[in-house]
């Protein structure tokens, strides 16, 4: 029995700020401020990751083989960790205008828990209990908003969804428990039979389906526009990159450690899901003029990109995966939080009241811009280099009419990105000077809080240093990719 | 030859597995949710009694412990706190008659087509000797799966914490 | 090629697995179909059941006797609890906004 609770230490710091924050708001008369608030979480971010950074290189594994600690691990739990930092600080002006703040502190404490097990999760039990964790407290925390039945109807679809598609993903551990009468990954590979097994391929498609709707690949994508939509914005932020980055660790592990056997077939599966959801995600995305619903077709399609890296199977494939999932982070925050100081100063999600943004916020407008040419994965922008590597990947393994279908998307996606950009800095009524009857020059008064803009600026910062040092940032993801790829 | 008492449990177990089909076609059809919530109560105890005579026998008892007590109690509850309907929009995945009832056949013929088809290993063919479960299920949790275990009491905590915040009324 | 049909007793592996799948897709079925919330969580709970009577099978069966199976299935009935309760809170929250006359309501209903 290997009960060493160090090799623990990252998730019990996080869960004990979550309860800490609980308990002394439901004890204190007045209930805690916003800024104590903030200060609790955020020190249990940062004691977690401290613990996290000092479990690198011990690649071993915890409780029976229950939990992994790898680098591939560790390396996940410090994203999900920043971007959960990143998420409190934009939820500033929702925190300032919703009830039970500590709870809801607590609930994002413990999805990010959830998170860190599941990405580091060695046994199908785990992992199926991290998922749980997860989506349980994410379908609460959409729902946050209770005045507003968008919210909660939010909640509720993706509650309905989430536990629909946690029974497929269970009758596929099902399967694989009995072809292996095991349930720890690394068991279940030396029990699996060579050669093609009916059985073993349901097991596969009922995983990957499961697994599907994590990351909301087609054909599993229908909760997410409606959900993106209806929940608070920076509950949404969280779902599209914590959530979806740790769908994707999870699966990565999943395939490599239990499934290298079956890879063939994997990859096929795989290839297909990432072409529907890159095509499926960007043609969609084309026609949308509500922001949040772009922006949630746009990260379906980015989903896709990242599945042509999972097909790819290799270790090449593998770091190139967590390469993507960092710069994605990056980018995908820096415009979720641009959003919510946009939506806060328009009081508007139509893309086309963006129109003539760089006369009234030329920084907002600037880091939307950035972010989005970072997602449509221009130069010198870190999204060039994370699909370059991932696209190699996919190449470097013969998929290359994926890689094709990959770069046609690219092209189509730069058409709705630019389109808003285009909005922002170029259409201005009267010749570009602001009009009256220009929509940004109604501003409502709320200026962006320091919280939201220390998060801004945080992940535009992200989005440049990750792009410039991409060589660096990959050569992480690959030394921590080996502790999981074959 | 099967022997009588064999054939007894044998008859038993089919009963049971029917009554349990039967109340989940009974779940799925009904027209009025306080009738699916009974047909879901007959299903559920039905089969803890598989259960039992599959070799499970502290399951069965935690089947009708944790579902048929707790879970359609909640449910019940539910039911009554929501004197109309809570109906989803069609948009959202859900509702669209013709298409659930092809993904559940096509689930229905492809998984049961594997499983008769299966070649599944050779040492699957005969039964584990019934014995007792419960020391060897506690014994499991609290060595081999003691993480799940502690990890199951964070996702009870969150859904406590969640549901008093989001149920609760506000003035 | 299917194998000889398996003896009634005792229960053989396949018939234990026949109606795990039954439930499921059985379950499938009412979650895709039905548009009541609470129906719709039944239905989930059905496809849970059916995927705890195949670990029960496959742990009677399976070559390793440590009942990882059927401790698999005491987690899923845990979950099963919790996800209950969650869900019953969120639905209780959409039909407290729905049935009561409130400003928020009628700005939903129109835009």
């Amino acid at each position: 029995m290997n009960f060493n609770l160090v090799l623990l230490m990252p998730e019990i710091a996080l869960t004990s700020a979550a309860g800490l924050a609980i308990l002394v708001d439901a004890f204190s008369p007045r209930g805690l401020s916003r800024r104590f608030l903030l200060w609790i979480a955020g020190g249990g971010i940062a004691i977690s990751a401290a613990l996290a950074l000092r479990l690198l290189g011990t690649n071993t594994s915890a409780f029976n083989g229950a939990i992994a600690v790898d680098d591939y691990a560790v390396f996940f739990k410090l994203l999900f960790l920043a971007a959960t930092l990143l998420v409190l600080l934009a939820a500033d002006t929702f925190m300032e205008e919703t009830r039970h703040r500590a709870e809801f502190v607590g609930l994002l404490l413990l999805a990010t828990t959830g998170l860190m097990l599941l990405a580091a999760a060695m046994d199908l039990i785990t992992l199926y209990i991290s998922i749980e964790i997860s989506s349980l407290s994410i379908a609460f925390l959409s729902a946050w908003d209770k005045r507003g039945l968008r919210s909660t109807e939010a909640g509720l679809k993706y509650f309905l969804l989430s536990a629909m598609s946690s029974a497929v993903l269970l009758y596929g551990m099902a399967l694989l428990y009995g072809l292996t009468g095991h349930t720890r990954l690394d068991l279940i590979a030396t029990q699996i039979g060579q050669g093609p097994n009916a059985a073993l391929f349901l097991a596969l498609a009922m995983l990957l389906a499961g697994f599907g709707f994590k990351v909301s690949a087609v054909p599993f994508q229908m909760w997410t526009p409606d959900v993106y939509e209806g929940a608070p914005l920076p509950i949404t932020a969280f779902l599209s990159v914590a959530s979806k980055a740790a769908g994707f660790a999870a699966t990565v592990r999943v395939l490599q450690i239990a499934l290298p056997t079956s890879q063939t077939d994997w990859t096929v599966l795989v290839a297909a899901l990432a072409a529907a959801t890159m095509t499926v995600g960007n043609i969609v995305a084309l026609v949308q003029t509500n922001m949040k619903r772009m922006l949630a077709y746009s990260s379906i399609a980015q989903a896709g990109y990242v599945l042509v890296g999972v097909a790819a199977a290799s270790q090449l494939g593998v770091s190139a995966v967590m390469f993507y999932l960092l710069a994605y982070t990056a980018t995908n925050l820096a415009a979720f939080i641009a959003c919510i100081a946009i939506f806060n100063l328009t009081d508007s999600e139509q893309i086309g009241d963006l129109r003539g943004l760089r006369w009234r916020s030329p920084w907002l407008a600037f880091a939307l811009a950035v972010s989005l040419l970072s997602l449509a994965g221009l130069p010198p922008f870190v999204g060039f280099f994370a699909k370059l590597y991932v696209f190699w990947a996919a190449a470097d393994r013969g998929l290359l009419w994926l890689v094709l279908v990959g770069v046609v998307n690219s092209a189509v996606s730069l058409y709705y990105y630019a389109q808003v950009i285009h909005d922002m800095y170029i259409t201005g009524i009267g010749g570009g000077e602001p009009g009256v009857g220009d929509p940004v020059t109604t501003l409502g008064p709320r200026r962006p809080s320091p919280g939201l803009s220390t998060a801004l600026t945080l992940a535009v910062i992200g989005v440049l240093v990750f792009g410039v040092l991409s060589g660096f940032f990959f050569g992480i993801g690959d030394v921590a990719a080996r502790t999981v790829a074959r | 030859m099967i022997a009588p008492t064999e054939a007894l449990v044998a008859g038993s177990f089919y009963t049971f597995a029917a009554i349990a089909l039967a109340g989940a076609i009974g779940v799925v059809l009904a027209r009025k949710v306080f009738h699916s919530a009974l047909f879901l109560v007959l299903t559920l105890a039905s089969l803890a009694a598989t259960f039992v005579i599959l070799g499970a026998d502290f399951l069965g008892a935690v089947q009708i412990v944790i579902y048929v007590g707790a879970i359609t109690v909640l449910i019940l509850f539910g039911i009554m706190l929501t004197p109309r309907n809570v109906e989803l929009p069609e948009s959202s995945g859900v509702g669209r008659s013709t298409a659930g009832v092809f993904v559940a056949a096509a689930v229905f013929i492809v998984s049961t087509t594997v499983i008769v088809t299966s070649q599944w290993p050779r040492s699957m063919s005969t039964p584990i000797p019934d014995r007792p479960t419960t020391e060897a299920i506690g014994q499991g949790l609290f060595t081999t799966y003691a993480l799940p275990f502690e990890m199951a009491s964070i996702l009870l905590l969150i859904a406590m914490i969640g549901a008093i915040v989001i149920a609760r009324e506000e003035q | 090629m299917p194998q000889e049909l398996p003896p009634l007793y005792p229960i053989s592996l396949q018939h234990g697995l026949l109606l795990g799948a039954a439930l499921f897709s059985i379950g499938i079925a009412g979650a895709l179909t039905r548009r009541n919330a609470i129906t719709i969580l039944m239905s989930i709970e059905v496809m849970l059941n059916g995927t705890i009577v195949t670990f029960v099978t496959f742990a009677r069966y399976a070559p390793t006797a440590d009942l990882a199976g059927q401790i698999f299935s005491i987690f899923i009935m845990t979950v099963a609890a919790a996800e209950a309760a969650v869900g019953l809170a969120i639905v209780i929250a959409v039909y407290r906004l729905r049935h009561t006359v409130s400003v928020d309501a009628v700005d939903t209903l129109q835009g």
